[in-house]
């Protein structure tokens, strides 16, 4: 009889003992703060290497990639013990990256010399190098992987560059100052936001032209406030989220229409953004609030704010 | 050489804008960027009070650290039982102003800093070209003052990327003044 319970209890137990943790690299904290999903209670604070900005997680989930961007490295964290593994090379400054489906290849933004560097994980090396816009910056990989997208800061353009010959095939130009590029889970569209223009241009992902941009009013707020940076959709393609920055809010965007639906107040210049696993949850990094804010996204409703690391700028959801 | 040290110069100042600093501008904050709280009731000039006005200068200079700065706050809110919606109301408006002004002042300084060192880099760069143009030729006195340019500007550079970070620290401590008003409603 006794048995008959056992079972599920120790499942139940291990399901409890993996829940769902956030993942948050504070740039100026030089540290990934570690928090339960649920609760946000901060499990532990990692210190790493310097200026953490871009972190991704690795295909299986057991390892953080994290651009180091003052060490000019990536530093890869265990996420069972909680230690450093050996870093891996990323060119200078690294900023943002984007990790292909294969699960082996990071695409990384070098934003002082306009390169894209392309590591090998398993090799341990940089085995190419993409020429890009001046400061890249938003990185993004197709679903197929067969597409990189990146944007660059100076030259206001999102480049497409073709994964088999490496090369650049075409270059669209958006507003200033792109920040972040983000695929349609189909691979249909492109989302870039632009921090100083204030807006999203989305671009068609086959004829890779500005099919419509979506621009923000937040009212009583002034527009040099409005600066687009994070964005996250849904996998049904049916909600987009943008992080506003200064504004200090998070844009709910009807994906199939572009209208934008609704502002939420969040923390001080909003920055980044990540969903959970099943998307019922979002989570947004506060730069200057040096805070972390979880949306319930069927409410559409701030349920939380709580205080992480100094100056947080990336987050993720380890399943 | 002169590829090298144009490098070293931050983009702003290459694209000759008036903004120094690699974060765009915001020149001003309003309520609605802060304030989480219930609608705040009209509640008349805030100047009015003086005991109020004084705490409201007093934390809005750019020297005072927010912890202290909050700390005075809460202090004032504890001996303010009487009329708290309007005394957060007048606390809220006056941060705001005061700290707009504050911000005004920064922005202002920091635009001449953003001046001053495209001069400083005009100067690095001509010198530097001077230098490599006279080759082994150049003299001492020569290569002496295109260092020193040099050192200059890079040390005038970060104090400008420190005096940058100023505005968006003044806005954290608003931020903070802001949450400690919504928990006294």
């Amino acid at each position: 009889m006794r048995d008959r319970w056992l079972v599920p209890a120790l499942f139940l137990f291990a399901f409890a003992a993996h829940g769902e943790t956030v993942l948050v690299s504070n740039e100026k904290g030089n540290s990934i703060t570690v928090l339960d999903a649920d609760t946000l209670k901060i499990i532990r604070t990692v210190a790493v290497g310097q200026r953490p900005r871009g972190i991704v997680l690795s295909k299986d989930g057991r390892q953080l990639y994290i651009c180091a961007s003052d060490d000019d490295r990536i530093d890869v964290l265990d996420l069972d013990s909680f230690k450093l593994l050996d870093p891996l090379p990323s060119g200078p400054d690294p900023e943002t990256f984007a990790l292909h489906p294969d699960g082996n290849h990071l695409f990384v933004s070098n934003e002082d010399n306009s390169l894209v560097s392309i590591v090998d994980i398993a090799a341990r090396r940089i085995v190419g190098e993409i020429s890009v816009g001046v400061e890249p910056e938003g990185m993004a990989v197709s679903p197929d992987g067969n597409w990189i997208v990146n944007t660059s800061e100076t030259t206001n353009m999102a480049h497409f560059v073709d994964n088999r010959t490496h090369q650049v095939v075409a270059n669209v130009l958006v507003d200033a100052r792109p920040r972040h590029a983000e695929w349609t889970a189909d691979g249909a569209q492109v989302w870039v936001s632009s921090e100083i223009g204030g807006t999203v241009s989305v671009i068609d992902g086959a004829s890779r032209t500005v099919i419509h941009k979506i621009s923000f009013a937040v009212p009583g707020v002034p527009k040099q406030a409005i600066q687009a940076v994070g964005i996250v959709l849904t996998k049904d393609r049916k909600l987009g989220f943008v992080a506003l920055g200064p504004s200090n809010r998070v844009a709910v965007i009807d994906a199939r229409t572009f209208e934008v639906t609704k502002y939420l107040l969040v923390g001080q210049r909003v920055w980044n953004l990540a969903f959970n696993h099943d998307e019922s949850k979002l989570f947004a990094t506060n730069g200057i609030s040096n805070d972390l804010s979880m949306i319930d996204v069927k409410d559409l409703k701030v349920v939380k704010t709580v205080p992480v690391g100094n100056q947080p700028w990336g987050v993720v959801v380890r399943p | 050489m002169k590829g090298l040290f144009l490098m070293l110069l931050p983009m702003p100042l290459l694209a000759a804008e008036e903004w120094p600093c690699m974060q765009p501008l915001v020149p001003s904050v309003s309520l609605e960027m802060v304030w989480n709280g219930p609608p705040l009731a009209p509640a008349g000039d805030w100047r009015e009070d003086r005991d109020l006005a004084d705490l409201v200068t007093a934390i809005s200079t750019p020297e005072t650290d927010a912890e202290e700065g909050n700390a005075k706050l809460m202090r004032f809110l504890q001996s303010r039982k009487q009329n708290r919606a309007r005394t957060v109301s007048r606390l809220m408006t006056g941060l705001i102003d005061e700290n707009n002004a504050t911000r005004a002042r920064i922005v202002e300084r920091l635009k001449m800093l953003g001046e001053r060192q495209k001069g400083l880099a005009d100067v690095a760069t001509r010198l530097n070209d001077e230098r490599d143009r006279a080759g082994s030729a150049a003299d001492q006195e020569l290569i002496d003052r295109a260092n020193f340019a040099q050192r200059t500007y890079l040390s005038a550079q970060s104090t400008l990327r420190y005096a940058c970070d100023i505005p968006g620290r003044l806005d954290q401590r608003l931020g903070m003044y802001a949450k400690t008003l919504e928990n006294a409603r």
